[in-house]
């Protein structure tokens, strides 16, 4: 809705157009319960996959199946080293809305003023088009993310996140793109495009909807000054 | 065929709640039907035939509605004490006129009769095609679009009704906005 003050529609078209411009935000607590019942959810799934899948090893008579339900659990979890944070959760967070600022550009060193025990934010406004729009900060599966958002002016929104601490939480592989000799992982959640790799043993996160992978690809292999 | 995939919903929040709102009238209730209706989705794995998550979930949320309004009927009716009554979520929105505004809409829609309600709240507050809609609501396509004909004429009238001097007083307080007026 704008900010005018509206006449009330006077026809069924003008009603229409009324109620489809409504973009009221359910309010954050209501969004906080419903990832943690998704976040629940994915738990207990994972907690029962595992449990047949220790049964069908004990019987011994799907060896096989039960090699590969490892491997998909395993992929679940992240791997070793990825409890707490799953990629679910990961592209969830950058695809939240901004609660706070966008942080500005800092001219100098062609980042954003925003960073993660050093690792900064890239500057896309003057090779992609896309500016900084908002950001967030968010504890998931134990662990601080920083996330910005960005705007290409067009309607579309990319989610770049940054997880404090090391080492990073492992990311299942999906399809794997080299560049500059940095693996960067694909995958899609839902119907976001996903995109996760390290920067100094930090893990990164860019997912959008709407959004080529080619593209997010890109704007994730963006060479900024500023690692 | 495809299974719904719990890591979307989250995605879905902000739209059903407005659904909600709409359908309920208030937000706290609104809050409580959309946290059911996920409490639904997420208890056991879905198969879904479209591609379209919110066309089941606004399935799910007419369920759960119909449900709930049942329950409630059959439920003894008391009232709340002062000490018992939870304010409201504060909204962290920069706009109070707006949510006025949403909030005086969505009751005028809440007043609908519940099949020109659902209608009118599965293709123009959810923002649902006619098809998707019709298969949500279970019923005929034909039978959704006279619904949703009389939903939106019966609203446009009690709108235009209520206006303090009409438009052409263009009074900037008007109904949708009436938390301005001096």
């Amino acid at each position: 809705m704008t900010d005018t003050p509206k006449n009330p529609p006077q026809n069924e078209q003008e009603l229409v157009e009324l109620l489809r411009s409504v973009d009221e935000r359910a309010p954050e607590s209501l969004h906080t319960r419903v990832q943690a019942m998704v976040s629940e959810r994915e738990r207990s799934h994972t907690t029962v996959r595992g449990a047949l899948g220790g049964m069908r090893l004990r019987l011994g008579a799907l060896a096989a199946a039960g090699a590969a339900a490892g491997a998909a659990l395993a992929l679940a979890l992240g791997g070793p080293g990825g409890a707490g944070l799953t990629l679910g959760e990961a592209a969830a967070v950058t695809l939240r809305p901004a609660t706070l600022p966008a942080p500005s550009e800092n001219h100098q060193r062609g980042v954003l003023n925003a960073d993660v025990e050093g690792v900064s934010f890239p500057y896309w406004q003057d090779r992609f088009h896309w500016s900084s729009s908002g950001s967030r900060e968010d504890v998931v599966g134990g662990r601080h993310v920083r996330t910005v958002f960005y705007s290409d002016g067009h309607g579309h929104r990319v989610g770049y996140a940054i997880v404090y601490g090391q080492p990073a939480p492992k990311m299942p592989p999906g399809q794997v793109r080299w560049r500059e000799g940095t693996a960067y992982h694909l995958a899609s959640v839902g119907n976001a495009q996903v995109v996760t790799w390290l920067r100094h043993g930090h893990l990164c996160v860019v997912a959008a909807e709407g959004v080529a992978p080619a593209k997010l690809l890109k704007l994730a292999s963006f060479d900024d000054a500023g690692s | 065929m495809r299974t719904l995939d719990p890591q979307s919903l989250p995605q879905h929040v902000d739209r059903l709640y407005r659904a909600a709102w709409a359908l309920c009238g208030s937000r706290e209730d609104a809050e409580d039907l959309v946290q059911e209706t996920f409490a639904r989705v997420l208890s056991r794995p879905r198969v879904l035939h479209g591609d379209d998550d919110a066309y089941y979930l606004m399935r799910v949320l007419r369920n759960t509605f119909l449900t709930s309004l049942r329950t409630a009927s059959r439920r003894p009716q008391t009232v709340a004490a002062l000490e018992d009554v939870v304010a409201a979520d504060p909204r962290p929105t920069a706009r109070p006129d707006q949510a006025l505004e949403v909030q005086e809409l969505y009751e005028t829609v809440a007043e609908l009769p519940e099949d020109f309600r659902l209608a009118l709240v599965a293709v123009d507050v959810l923002g649902l095609s006619y098809r998707e809609a019709s298969r949500a609501l279970k019923v005929r396509e034909a039978t959704l679009t006279t619904r949703l004909f009389r939903a939106r004429k019966q609203i446009a009238r009690k709108l235009a009704v209520e206006e303090p001097g009409g438009r052409e007083g263009n009074q900037p307080g008007g109904v949708l906005s009436g938390g301005e007026s001096p």
